[in-house]
């Protein structure tokens, strides 16, 4: 089910009254529930533009964006009750402790108690002591944010964006700041969100490894426009082939194998060779050995999501 | 809502401020009870060396009501007489005093009418003769009027300014509020922050005046309105007419700064327009070009339209006066709705 939608958004910036920048055009897509969704592209591309169009932060020149069905510029109130966030930084009041933040964040989260879920009162203690574990931070809870590290400013917002129990997550570079260690624990939070309360994550970043650990599906986005949604499993489709290594001690025999069964080029490499295909890698195998070549091992290489990137951005080789 | 006003109380109260506005506060309050002392002192030594009659001088030389010296059924036609010429020439000459005189006429029409010669009149404020507990409040007010303005607007210039310089803005937002609600809630917040601040520095000012020298709650005094007619009030009333006057001022040039703050999103420029305002630079330009009357201080000057002022610009009028300041005040509050409604957030 559908929790974000997102149709044909285009946003204009004016200059004098005259249209400058075209920063969104005509972008359309989709996040459902317990769907981890990777928002990509180069700076400038258009990404955070769209994630504050999305919160409601930024009004669409054209075009719409609903959440749980409610229209974000007509049903703000409505649409929001169902969104956390955290867009471009997570910037807290800094004189005030992490749990005052939270707890001021808490009490103009939600108008009512949702249906019995859990009160206001709970929302702000039990459910505030619940998020300062999730995020690590329940030692330093009382300290000012002026005191806390980048990293520890981004987990509060994470809690922040999480308080209302929210059905769809946005989140802007969530693992700026973070050591190694963080992003891992950020990414099971993340994980367990999605999987076990089926929340909706729309997270963009420029950490493209992590982004291929974390999110189920992919949105690709250049001079404003979304130019590829590739998901997880279709990677390698992409580009329509995998880098395929085949080790042998015959590489002239099994270049010239893949020449003539499958008309693919193979490069020589010490121990074997190497070649871009789509055909299926068993098939490769069978017709190698049929062809008498003693095949000592087959990896497929996988394409990384940071390969695609730099194709469709344009950057390769930049 | 009320979490909201709460929130919003939470961040204007900030420990460092607070800490400030008292020290500020302490230090402005011992030198007005000091100066206020010292003045007094002046006041009896001049009056003595003059005339041997301290009280009655002291009132006509400072009270303001001179118009009334040795009035008798006799000169008081002559003395009407002579204010109304005074009253025709202000009018022909468009320089301001018209109002003063208007109100003169007034008072003595009354006296006259009411048979009030040789009575002792105090009209409006009574300077320098009660020196009492609502006299020092008064006095005290009106230095602690304006630094409770210039703190509201510095304040209220970065009510929104401040969260989006800090980038707050973003997170509150998107929190499923409106930003009507948002601003509405910073003004609830900043004018129940502003009001306990006068009250209670009032209260102190009064407690204080009533400890050194007294009470003078039953003394009347006779407010003139709009120089049209005559009422007779206690002085406590007066000084609680100043009081509300004080602040729908305070809190219109906190509104000027609040607005202006906000559709720049910068607190300096919003100050120092503001405070450009406040001391008049505005009014003084304006009355260069002889449209004074359209001045935004001008239209604050409510609580003079009580007293024979002087200061009221030619042709004074509160109700237009009035008029002025919702007018005013709709477009602060239409600058902060388009700022907050029509323009995108981040």
């Amino acid at each position: 089910m559908a929790i974000l939608e997102v149709s044909g958004i285009s946003k204009v910036y004016f200059r004098s009254g005259r249209p400058a920048i075209n920063a969104v055009k005509d972008v359309s897509f989709e996040v459902n529930e317990g769907e981890i969704v990777g928002f990509i592209g180069p700076n400038g591309a258009g990404k955070s533009t769209t994630l504050k169009i999305i919160t409601g932060l930024a009004k669409p020149t054209s075009g719409h964006v609903t959440i749980e069905g409610h229209d974000i510029v007509k049903e703000r109130r409505q649409a929001l009750e169902n969104v956390g966030a955290i867009v471009e930084s997570p910037d807290m009041y800094l004189e005030w402790s992490g749990l005052e933040n939270l707890k001021y964040m808490a009490s103009i989260s939600k108008t009512e108690a949702p249906s019995g879920e859990y009160s206001e009162n709970e929302v702000t203690t039990a459910r505030i002591d619940e998020l300062f574990r999730l995020v690590g931070l329940y030692e330093r809870r009382k300290d000012r944010v002026r005191t806390y590290s980048l990293g520890m400013k981004q987990r509060l917002g994470i809690a922040q964006a999480l308080i209302a129990k929210p059905k769809l997550l946005v989140l802007d570079e969530p693992n700026n700041g973070l050591d190694p260690a963080g992003i891992v624990e950020i990414r099971n939070i993340l994980l367990r969100l999605a999987r076990e309360y089926k929340m909706a994550v729309l997270v963009s970043s420029h950490q493209l490894a992590e982004m291929q650990l974390l999110c189920d599906r992919f949105l690709i986005i250049n001079k404003g426009q979304l130019v590829a949604a590739p998901d997880k499993d279709a990677l390698s489709d992409q580009s329509g082939e995998s880098v395929v290594i085949i080790s042998t001690d015959d590489i002239v025999g099994a270049k010239d194998v893949l020449k003539q069964k499958f008309g693919i080029d193979a490069t020589l490499k010490q121990g074997g060779v190497e070649f871009k295909t789509h055909v299926d890698t068993g098939e490769i195998t069978r017709e190698l050995i049929l062809s008498g070549i003693s095949v000592k091992g087959i990896s497929k290489k996988e394409t990384s999501l940071e390969e695609i990137f730099m194709r469709i951005t344009g950057r390769e080789g930049r | 809502m009320g979490n909201l006003i709460l929130g919003e109380i939470k961040k204007i109260l900030r420990p460092k401020a607070l800490i400030t506005m008292a020290v500020i506060f302490i230090v402005f309050f011992i030198l007005i009870a000091l100066f206020y002392n010292i003045n007094w002192d002046n006041f009896m030594e001049l009056a003595s060396r003059q005339t041997g009659n301290p009280d009655l001088d002291v009132d006509i030389a400072f009270g303001g009501s001179d118009y009334l010296y040795e009035l008798t059924a006799e000169n008081v036609d002559e003395r009407i007489a002579a204010y109304n010429e005074l009253y025709r020439q202000a009018i022909e000459s468009e320089g301001g005093l018209d109002y003063y005189y208007k109100s003169v006429v007034t008072v003595l029409e009354y006296v006259k009418v009411n048979n009030l010669y040789g009575q002792e009149l105090n009209i409006g404020e009574v300077a320098g003769r009660f020196t009492s507990a609502e006299n020092f409040t008064l006095t005290y007010s009106t230095t602690l009027v304006f630094i409770i303005t210039i703190y509201a607007i510095v304040t209220m210039s970065g009510l929104y300014a401040d969260e989006y310089r800090n980038g707050t803005i973003k997170n509150i937002m998107i929190k499923p509020i409106t930003a009507n609600q948002l601003t509405l809630a910073k003004l609830i917040a900043m004018c129940a922050v502003l009001l306990g601040l006068l009250l209670t520095a009032t209260l102190i000012g009064f407690l204080y005046g009533l400890a050194a020298y007294g009470t003078v709650s039953t003394v009347k005094v006779l407010l003139v309105f709009n120089a049209k007619h005559v009422c007779s009030a206690t002085f406590g009333t007066y000084v609680l007419l100043m009081l509300i006057s004080s602040c729908i001022s305070i809190v219109s040039y906190g509104l000027l700064a609040f607005s202006l703050g906000t559709l720049f999103k910068r607190k300096t420029p919003a100050i120092l327009v503001s405070l450009a305002v406040c001391l008049g630079i505005f009014s003084l330009v304006l009355s260069l070009i002889n449209i004074k009357r359209f001045g935004f201080s001008s239209a604050l000057s409510l609580s003079s339209y009580f007293i024979p002022d002087l200061s009221l610009p030619y042709k004074a009028n509160f109700f237009i006066s009035l008029g002025m300041l919702i007018v005013y005040n709709a477009l602060f509050y239409f600058a902060l709705f388009f700022s907050t409604n029509k323009r995108d957030i981040a």
